[in-house]
């Protein structure tokens, strides 16, 4: 009977999806047909659930972002949008936005409520099931939309969490596994420098590579999008690096453009690079410590697939491959006793007694242009909390924000959302001094470009230990000859300093290496690691996170990873079992003149 | 160019103002062989400056220069600052003069004033004299911790076939090979035609010195130099001081430490936390002292004192939560953590506290409780 009972409730409980799943329409905004100029934001996935479209204008609103949905039927339908309001106060939101339903504009204004949340919007009537959806951006100040919700019946969908996750998928019918399965000889995951030197260095081996990449350029922190000049030397791989490194232009510089169509054609030159843009990892399955496959989703238009291969690069950055299959790694500031790397000079700046998460922080580069009349800049109450009295108008690599209660990944949107506020607000206040009347804002990054997050730990652990002894190693792969550059918030010092702005500290060196063991996973047989995820301490990471170092480390990881598809073996037998061959390889690049 | 004016008689003028100066520091301090600071961030320390002692030696930019460094102190042989005359080479393209200067630096080896050789003031490359505002910029340039200059090496300064090898330039803008800062930023932060003086003089002030001075302090640091120490208002005494507690002093002196706590950086607030053995938070008075700063202290120290709650004396949740406005996102989940891990703590003062400012709509994060409160 008790049984008997439990079948009736759970019939009970599935009729009703039965019947109002055919009755609702969920339409991830990231997947509009024409996205306007709102710009897709896929930094935060794994924090607040999915891509989602921000209308990034700097003050002015962007033109609107439409689509066309079939609806299950006419008839009324209540509507939410999942939005935030991204700086909370006192004050009008900065970034709000409407909805226009088949040309018409509902009556509700998103943006409004803190923390990503369905606002509901009320009933509208639809009186064909062809609906044409626009975001109309009513402020210019990167409102927020994650997707659009249509339903017959009033129940809020879930906030977020795995809830929300399992309910997207519900609703967007997502079939448990990804419909397409891809095969190759290596994946690598990123498309920044490191990655892209990897795909090159193993491609050129023969090897067929995927390249997955979650923006529409590649590069990361040098690329168009974010415009990091690249630092450090070439070491042996000047011929590769070359096709993918930038001048030395400022930072910020639209020049990076020119280098971005270089890279993205250097790289596109090779037939068996399968380049991957707009596609983003979304998890890695290991089994007894073997990766055997990476699943990831299109940025747009959520479509997925399953890559597999004997080798796997986690060129990401923030190392998301080998955490999602259970790779050693490290997060924060160790102790000064961890590895011995005390600096009297800086003391704690440089290395603590007692490990904390004072990481090096992320930026948001930003320039701006004097036009040929006055130009206003209207007025940005919620930055002030944030700006302060800081008055600029440009920004440099020192517009950093990291704090301890903030995590670089975990925390990202709320890190960029604060360097955006310090920008806005910095900017603002500049324009009330006299002379500044016709500067304006030419170009602001929404991309975070980071320093520091979760570094994987390999055989080796790079430290500073290695810099001061220029250890040399047999495995010897990356050399560098620049500083090691560390940095901290300007405030530790001194609280009336604004929060967003950091210091450097510098350990001068004749030069240093890597060693390869220092891109492997300890743990997971198949994964190689390049760029800031590297093998490395924190203040190992001061000197070769600058991008041509980092190049280096992924043109290494292609190299051995066309060892270990020659003699099908794993990442650590390169060092164990082949290293002269390897090592051989690694010396004859440097005399391949570019 | 100077309307009005003829250079030289400005010069002439420019020179007699220093040299005034000059005098003034001179006629006004105790006879030492030292040339008496022409700028000095710590001049209380200086006027109490009777006698001197040479301590070691200094090496120059030039390994064949070495630059005898003196420590001075009171009436009472108390350590007061450090000094050194230095006279250094600068050179360009092979030409060479000799710079005259004599640098003062703080018990902890930090830069803190300088001094002029009264027959050989400073000039600029094309032998121009430095004026007043010039010295004044020097200091300002020598007070900085972390000056551009500090990435620099000479041949970014002035080799420029390294500067074009390193392609330096772009799109006819000088750029700093390092830092992307253009050559605009690194002459705004030196005196201008003296960048070579500056480079050398900024070097001599923060390089290898900071550990020697240390070292010579360790020698001497007692009881009662310590005890000073904690009592300064230099931040970085009350640091130097709390590194060199063992346990047991830290725990006697804990209610100096507590003073400090409330008066200085951010960054020294943090080792104190950091120090503080953890059995001590369980005292009620520690734990209250430390919390009660709560609402005063920086964000990030903030953290840190909730990082501690777990060790805390229970009293301080009473504190605590009539600052919870003060807290951010994540400071607020570990306090709420925290209280949902000790539900006894959670009595209905507490919890009325805790709907008060849930139901705040100003407050931007009180979303955070009030998802706490319907599961707890």
């Amino acid at each position: 009977m008790k049984n008997l009972c439990r079948s009736f409730f759970y019939l009970l409980c599935l009729l009703p999806f039965t019947i109002f799943a055919q009755k609702d329409a969920l339409i991830e905004a990231e997947s509009f047909i024409d996205k306007g100029y709102w710009v897709t934001d896929p930094q935060f996935v794994q924090q607040m659930g999915s891509s989602y479209l921000m209308a990034h204008g700097m003050g002015t609103p962007v033109k609107n972002a439409s689509t066309k949905v079939a609806m299950p039927a006419k008839g009324k339908y209540h509507l939410w949008a999942r939005t935030k309001n991204w700086a909370p106060g006192n004050w009008e939101a900065p970034g709000q936005f409407q909805i226009a339903i088949n040309g018409q504009k509902v009556n509700h204004v998103f943006g409004k409520i803190p923390n990503w949340t369905w606002e509901y919007a009320g009933e509208v009537q639809l009186s064909s099931k062809e609906l044409s959806l626009e975001l109309i951006d009513l402020t210019g100040f990167n409102a927020r939309c994650d997707a659009i919700y249509l339903s017959k019946t009033k129940v809020d969908p879930p906030q977020g969490g795995v809830e929300l996750a399992e309910w997207r998928k519900k609703k967007l019918r997502e079939p448990l596994a990804p419909e397409t399965t891809k095969t190759y000889d290596l994946v690598i995951c990123g498309g920044g420098i490191s990655g892209c030197a990897a795909a090159i260095a193993a491609a050129e081996k023969g090897l067929k590579v995927a390249l997955i990449h979650d923006r529409p350029v590649l590069g990361g922190n040098a690329s168009s999008e974010i415009r990091v000049h690249t630092l450090g030397i070439y070491g042996k791989f000047e011929r590769i690096l070359r096709m993918i490194d930038t001048e030395h232009y400022p930072n910020g510089s639209p020049e990076a453009q020119k280098d971005q169509e270089k890279r993205d054609r250097n790289v596109q030159k090779y037939t068996n690079i399968d380049i991957h843009y707009n596609w983003r990892a979304y998890n890695a399955v290991a089994d007894s410590g073997v990766i055997q496959y990476v699943d990831a989703q299109h940025t747009s238009n959520g479509k997925r697939i399953r890559f597999k291969a004997p080798l796997f690069t986690d060129a990401t950055g923030d190392g998301w491959i080998g955490y999602w299959a259970g790779a050693e790694y490290s997060y924060g500031r160790e102790s000064v006793h961890k590895y011995g790397e005390a600096w009297n000079k800086w003391g704690e700046l440089w290395s603590p007694e007692e490990a904390d998460n004072f990481v090096m922080g992320s930026s948001i580069l930003w320039r701006t242009e004097v036009a040929e009349q006055a130009q206003t800049f209207q007025a940005v109450p919620w930055a002030v909390a944030v700006a302060k009295e800081h008055k600029a108008t440009a920004g440099e690599w020192y517009w950093e924000f990291s704090r301890n209660d903030l995590h670089q990944i975990d925390d990202g949107e709320e890190i960029r959302d604060h360097l955006l506020r310090a920008i806005y607000g910095s900017f603002s206040n500049a324009k009330q001094q006299p002379g500044n009347e016709k500067y304006r804002l030419q170009w602001v990054s929404y991309l975070l470009g980071k320093r520091e997050s979760r570094r994987l730990i390999g055989d080796h652990v790079f430290t500073f230990n290695d810099v001061v002894n220029h250890t040399q190693f047999p495995d010897s792969v990356v050399v560098e000859t620049r500083d090691i550059d560390v940095h901290f918030q300007r405030n530790l010092q001194d609280e009336e300093n604004p929060d967003f702005l950091s210091e450097a500290l510098f350990y001068k060196t004749k030069n240093y290496y890597i060693p390869y063991r220092s891109l492997y996973s300890r743990n997971i047989s198949n994964l190689f690691m390049a760029g800031r995820c590297f093998s490395c301490s924190h203040i190992g990471l001061g000197g070769p996170r600058v991008m041509r170092t980092t190049g280096q480390m992924g043109a290494a990881v292609g190299f051995a990873a066309a060892i270990c598809h020659k003699y099908k073996v794993q990442p650590r037998a390169v060092y164990e079992k082949h290293l002269q061959e390897y090592m051989g390889t690694i010396t004859a690049q440097q005399v391949i003149k570019p | 160019m100077l309307q009005g004016i003829g250079v030289g008689a400005l010069l002439s003028r420019l020179v007699l103002l220093t040299s005034l100066g000059l005098v003034l520091l001179y006629s006004s301090s105790i006879k030492l062989a030292k040339n008496a600071p022409l700028h000095m961030a710590m001049p209380q320390e200086y006027a109490r400056v009777v006698h001197e002692k040479m301590v070691f030696t200094l090496p120059g930019t030039d390994s064949l220069l070495q630059h005898q460094v003196w420590l001075l102190s009171d009436a009472q042989q108390r350590p007061l600052l450090y000094c050194s005359d230095v006279i250094t080479p600068v050179c360009i393209d092979g030409l060479c003069k000799p710079m005259y200067i004599t640098l003062y630096w703080n018990l902890v080896g930090h830069y803190v004033g300088y001094g002029v050789f009264q027959d050989n003031l400073l000039t600029k490359f094309d032998h121009e004299a430095f004026t007043p505002t010039d010295y004044a910029k020097l200091h300002t340039l020598l007070l900085d911790q972390h000056s551009i200059l500090e990435r620099k090496t000479m041949e970014d300064l002035f080799d420029q076939s390294i500067a074009a090898k390193e392609k330096i330039t772009f799109n006819g803008e000088e750029v700093d090979a390092v830092s992307g800062a253009t050559r605009a930023e690194i002459k705004e932060s030196v005196v201008e035609g003296a960048l070579y003086s500056c480079f050398t003089a900024w070097h001599l002030a923060h390089g290898s010195i900071k550990e020697q001075i240390e070292q010579n302090l360790l020698t001497y640091y007692d009881a009662a130099l310590a005890e000073s120490f904690l009592r300064s208002p230099a931040e970085d005494y009350q640091l130097f001081a709390l590194k060199q507690l063992d346990l047991s002093t830290l725990v006697r002196l804990l209610p100096q430490v507590q003073e400090i706590f409330k008066r200085t950086s951010p960054g020294n607030r943090l080792y104190i936390l950091k120090k503080l053995p953890k059995e001590l938070w369980k005292d009620e008075k520690v734990s209250q002292s430390f919390f009660q700063t709560f609402a005063a202290v920086d964000i990030n120290t903030k953290t840190l004192l909730l990082n501690n709650l777990k060790y805390a004396h229970p009293i301080v949740v009473n504190s605590l939560v009539n600052n919870l406005e003060q807290m951010s996102k994540n400071q607020l989940s570990t306090f709420l953590n925290y209280l949902a891990g000790n539900r006894q703590l959670l009595n209905e003062q507490v919890k009325a506290k805790l709907t008060q400012t849930a139901q705040n709509k100003s407050f931007t994060e009180n979303y955070v409780i009030e998802t706490f409160l319907k599961s707890n």
